[in-house]
């Protein structure tokens, strides 16, 4: 009896899995209109032309302008392009930025390793000296006063044949024969294993860096794979593959980069360390041309597309070659600007005069790769890490899921004397671990530093306070513990989902009816309601319970980062692009002397918050209200407008955004009604997020710059950018 | 013409031997457990292929990336995700649905154990060339989250999960045995009683928070036990590390090997043969050690395979916890993923499901050894 029963249940499963994989159910329909759209009546593209046309008409200005000379034109219509975006469009709501202190603990000399707030040499090990003990604060302060009063400029003055070095003036010194490091007068004994932990542990690490635009994977391949240049200490930008260059700008506007590369970097298999050629101009044109064939789907395309010349042609060249049927690889490359003139002579033409065009090539697409390697693994190329050439600092050698991976020192590597340790351990520390389990692996050894944890309560009180409650995250009260000057990364922002596809939701109680989806989905099409988001959000309140005494540093009100780019203004002082938005804030708002910039703000307006206002959001839902209602979209019994928003996973958290949403609640005057939809696991989190947008509102997601210019933040919010699929389109 | 014959004689006692095994109900027993085994794993693979159909498509690409590519253009869009479908199996090369049989099918034969290429590796997605490939005799196929094939991963991984449940099988025995004992000498008496509340506490502490706490209290560097250096992750070069978890399964374990020895013990106690040795004037120790002990353990002995192979599926939190790189995270992870790890999935169902095979075959082995009284029939 009991045979036939599990026979009977396994033909039912078969039965039913055959017919389900029938090709009608398991697609995703293109052609039609998502639901949402066809009830508001208007096209998925129309929205998104209405939401973000005028942004994107006031970007393209400033887009437009590409002379070198006309920089601070540039900037200052960037600058309006970005106040739109916020404060007249209302499309985004920007909270936070790295850009505060952390108090740390850590064995590393300080201001040794290279810096940048775009492209990919901030996760760059080389350079990094670890020590045997802490840093203190004096060896920390005379680390400083040398690096300080060290810089040496970057040579500007051209060789005979036009040829500008970029050799690292400013390069670390080397360890002597004793093990010692000395630097600012202090002497430093060396280790040459550094222990760090990572907490995310994503199965799915992939090192095709050539399609690649998540920062966990260039975390590690730009420790393996060297571009043609990187950034020093200073954030100048120092030759890597690259030894000198000559830019020279041609009669149709365009311009041509000439690079010159070092002979002896080698490529080494990832595996084994043996030796696989030399790496060669041809590899950084192999590399180009693989990123703009449509074929490879490259993430990075759009940054290659928009800096070379003949790029966007060959780009849709090969698409139109793939609709046809055609062979994509056979569509001709030669129009782009993209030569090896010989072995070590790279030629690179941007179409139009690009002075960040230096800084574009620190980021992933334009990193080097070997045509006739690719040949010989086909398929599995940057699969995993062992399908890989590696020509930089580290390979890495080991890679066990849930507890470590391990980067060994490339002993082949050209520039092998600045790389100061042989291994590099990233020890997991689960996601589900306490705030507290940091500090107690450093204790115990087994990591080399650590961020103090505010929800830490009893590491707070030895590093940061004190026993007496005086320290502060900038000057923490622990003499081994340093306040530690975040640069630049990533913005978080706000934002809505304009065009929702999905409402999944944990607690039934929060379902929405079509009536009330389609009056949040009006709703978010009028700018005063997206406004009172703005002003009604009291951040500054949320970010208290990460950065308690310092949330002022680490609020972040306008989308560009600061210390991105500098342009010098008219009365001659070099400015900082942000100061720039900051002028057209004050100027339109009538305020006088406001940054935008959490830390320039803490300095003169101390602990508060520029843009949060409870009436300004009352006045502005209301002026919502009445104009939905008098246009009449919609009815007074649609209000108030239920607004579904992510819910963070940690309830010891929660209760801060259960208040901040609260006081929005209460500004609105019966406008909004936020509906916090908790996600049940990590992948739930994720699939919400970032996967099936299934959001009204959400504050999770944020945006890291890749080169040197405010179009780096800027392009990712016009029609067709790269953060618009998060708002739906 | 003697050797001749000599050598037929050989000959024939050989095939007798044979024809005798035949005849040996246990030989026959084994031969019909492994045949059953071997039908209910394929019925098994039958069974999760086809589960693993009814995920729908979308599971298997990003519908993102999908919708991006597509605004560009279609015809992209689908030639990405048919490769993508390709990669996860569930289409062929031309991008049409494989009928769930087929998958069932090829499966089966994969596991089987006979000498084949699997190609892995092309020139390009129209899969014509073929640039490497797996050769072997069992292919489990490749886990695309650990980059790996799923034999070299399980195999990878199992090293450390069979020494921490080595360590934990002898110690919790080396202790558990004792208590067990000590309390059936006199049920109700002192040891008894205090054994009986160190079980019924024991019992009461739910696992995981005592693994936190352990995790906490012995690898704490400014705690109690920070002079022994024990660390709250494990680290391969430092064996001290392993103490905490080792400990903790240890401790957690005792009740339930103690509990039985002392009922079984008991049970024989009150059996006519103690009486009859009590009668002939055997000392307690004698009686106890040689005789009881030796019939009390056949119903726990049979387990022992089964705990020590069941150590490849390892232990989900104690690796989770000390961060220790066994097979106990392998499942979960794989299930976890946005886009799970269907080979994973299947290779780690079919190992599992032959290693509890495999165990309790054993298990029933390794009883008649200890008993001699058993039998095992085939029918």
């Amino acid at each position: 009896m009991k045979k036939t029963l599990k026979l009977l249940g396994l033909g039912a499963i078969l039965a039913a899995s055959v017919v389900s994989c029938g090709p009608t159910n398991s697609e995703v329909d293109l052609t039609e209109e998502p639901e949402i759209c066809q009830k508001l009546g208007i096209s998925q593209k129309d929205l998104e032309k209405e939401i973000l046309g005028d942004y994107t008409a006031k970007y393209n200005v400033g887009a437009a302008i590409v002379d070198s000379t006309r920089t601070l034109e540039r900037y200052k219509a960037f600058a309006e392009a970005e106040y739109d975006l916020i404060y007249e469009s209302a499309i985004i709501v920007p909270w936070l930025s790295q850009s505060g202190y952390s108090a740390a603990v850590s064995k590393t000399v300080p201001y040794q390793a290279g810096k940048a707030s775009y492209g990919l040499t901030a996760d760059k090990y080389k350079n990094v000296v670890v020590t045997n003990e802490a840093m203190t604060k004096e060896k920390r302060a005379a680390v400083k006063a040398a690096y300080d009063s060290g810089a040496q400029a970057m040579p500007i003055t051209a060789d005979s044949e036009g040829f500008i070095s970029l050799a690292n003036v400013n390069a670390n010194p080397v360890v002597g024969a004793d093990g010692k490091y000395t630097v600012g007068g202090v002497s430093f004994d060396t280790k040459k294993t550094l222990n760090v932990s990572y907490a995310s542990d994503v199965g799915k690490a992939k090192y095709n860096y050539l399609t690649n635009t998540w920062t966990y994977n260039s975390q590690k391949y730009t420790n393996m794979v060297d571009g043609l240049v990187e950034n020093d200490k200073y954030g100048n930008i120092v030759g890597a593959i690259a030894t000198k260059y000559k830019a020279v700008t041609n009669a149709d506007g365009s311009q041509t980069w000439t690079f010159k590369l070092r002979n002896d970097a080698k490529w080494v298999k990832n595996s084994d360390g043996s030796e696989y050629g030399v790496v060669k101009a041809g590899d950084f044109v192999n590399s180009i041309k693989y990123v703009l064939n449509a074929l490879n789907a490259s993430g990075t395309a759009s940054i290659v597309t928009g800096l070379l010349k003949g790029a966007e042609e060959y780009n849709a060249a090969t698409l139109a070659a793939i609709e046809a049927g055609q062979d994509a690889n056979a569509v001709d490359f030669s129009g782009v600007g993209a030569k090896a003139v010989d072995d070590f002579t790279l030629e690179l033409t941007t179409k139009v005069e690009t002075p960040y065009f230096l800084s574009s090539l620190t980021y992933s697409p334009f990193l080097p790769s070997s045509a006739q390697y690719m040949a010989e693994v086909g398929t599995k190329w940057g699969e995993d890490e062992n399908h890989i050439l590696v020509n930089g600092a580290f390979r890495q050698t080991e890679t066990t899921l849930g507890s470590k991976l391990v980067f060994t020192k490339n002993d082949k590597y050209y520039d092998k004397d600045h790389v100061y340790i042989d291994t590099l351990v990233q020890k997991f520390i689960d996601g589900t671990a306490g705030p507290d389990t940091n500090r107690k692996r450093y204790e115990a050894g087994e990591v080399d530093s650590f961020t103090v944890s505010a929800k830490d309560k009893e590491g707070w009180k030895t590093y940061v306070t004190g026993e007496d409650g005086t320290g502060t995250q900038r000057d923490p009260a622990n003499p081994n513990c340093n306040g530690i000057l975040s640069s630049g990364g990533s913005t978080y922002i706000g934002y809505y989902n304009f065009i929702r596809q999905n409402w999944k939701y944990n607690d039934n109680s929060l379902r929405k009816t079509d009536e009330e989806r389609v009056a949040t989905a009006q709703a978010l099409r009028n700018k005063n309601f997206r406004k009172g988001f703005l002003y009604g959000l009291d951040v500054l309140h949320y970010l208290s319970q990460y950065k308690p005494g310092s949330e002022a540093e680490w609020l972040y009100r306008s989308y560009t980062n600061r210390e991105l780019t500098y342009a010098t203004d008219t009365d001659g002082k070099s400015k900082d692009y942000g100061e720039y938005v900051d002028e057209v804030y004050n100027r339109k708002q009538g305020t006088t002397g406001v940054s935008l910039s959490g830390i320039k703000n803490a300095e003169t307006a101390g602990n508060s918050d520029p843009v949060f206002d409870a009436s300004k959001a009352t006045k502005y839902f209301s002026d919502a209200k009445k104009a939905l209602i008098d246009s009449g979209t919609l009815k007074e019994s649609d209000f108030p407008i239920k607004v579904d928003v992510i819910a963070d996973m940690e309830a010891t958290t929660r209760a801060y955004e259960e208040e901040m949403y609260s006081k929005l609640e209460t500004a609105s005057n019966g406008v909004v009604d936020i509906q916090l939809n908790v996600p049940a696991s990590d992948d739930e989190n994720q699939d919400w997020g970032s996967i099936s947008n299934n959001y009204d509102f959400s504050m999770w997601s944020g945006w890291g710059p890749d080169y040197a210019d405010p179009q780096t933040f800027l392009h990712t919010m016009i029609v067709g950018g790269d953060m618009v699929e998060q708002l739906g389109f | 013409m003697d050797t001749t014959l000599k050598q037929e004689n050989k000959f024939l006692v050989a095939l007798k031997k044979v024809g005798r095994a035949f005849k040996n109900q246990t030989f026959l027993y084994i031969v019909k457990r492994v045949l059953s085994s071997l039908f209910t794993l394929v019925l098994l693979v039958a069974l999760v292929t086809a589960l693993i159909r009814l995920l729908p498509d979308t599971k298997f690409y990003d519908v993102a990336t999908y919708k991006k590519i597509a605004g560009t253009s279609k015809v992209m869009a689908n030639r990405w995700r048919s490769m993508q479908l390709f990669l996860a199996g569930r289409a062929d090369a031309n991008g049409n649905p494989v009928p769930v049989l087929y998958s069932i099918g090829r499966y089966i034969l994969n596991i089987l154990p006979y000498y084949k290429t699997i190609p892995q590796s092309w020139t390009d997605y129209s899969c014509t060339t073929v640039l490497e490939s797996w050769t072997g005799f069992v292919y489990l196929g490749y886990s695309k989250s650990m980059s790996s094939y799923v034999t070299n991963v399980i195999a990878s991984r199992m090293g450390i999960s069979f020494r921490i449940s080595l360590y934990t099988i002898i110690f919790s025995y080396l202790f558990a045995v004792p208590l067990g004992i000590a309390m059936a000498k006199k049920p109700g008496g002192t040891v008894d009683k205090i054994g009986n509340v160190f079980i019924v506490l024991n019992y009461a502490i739910p696992g995981l928070v005592f693994y936190l706490v352990m995790w906490d209290v012995l690898g704490n560097a400014n705690g109690a036990f920070g002079w022994a250096n024990f660390g709250l992750a494990y680290d391969e070069t430092r064996p001290l590390t392993l103490v905490p978890p080792i400990f903790c399964i240890v401790f957690l374990g005792i009740p339930g090997i103690s509990i039985w020895v002392r009922r079984f013990m008991i049970d024989e106690l009150s059996s006519d043969y103690v009486k009859f040795a009590r009668s002939k004037g055997l000392s307690e120790n004698r009686i106890m050690y040689t005789h009881v002990l030796r019939n009390a353990m056949v119903p726990l002995v049979r387990n022992i395979p089964a705990t020590f192979l069941g150590a490849i599926i390892g232990s989900y939190y104690v690796e989770k916890i000390w961060t220790i790189p066994g097979t106990g995270l392998l499942l979960v992870k794989a299930l976890q993923g946005v886009t799970p790890d269907i080979d994973l999935i299947e290779g780690l169902t079919v190992i599992y499901a032959a290693i509890s095979m495999v165990s309790f075959l054993l298990g029933d082995l390794i009883t008649i050894l200890f008993d001699p009284r058993i039998k095992l029939e085939s029918n």
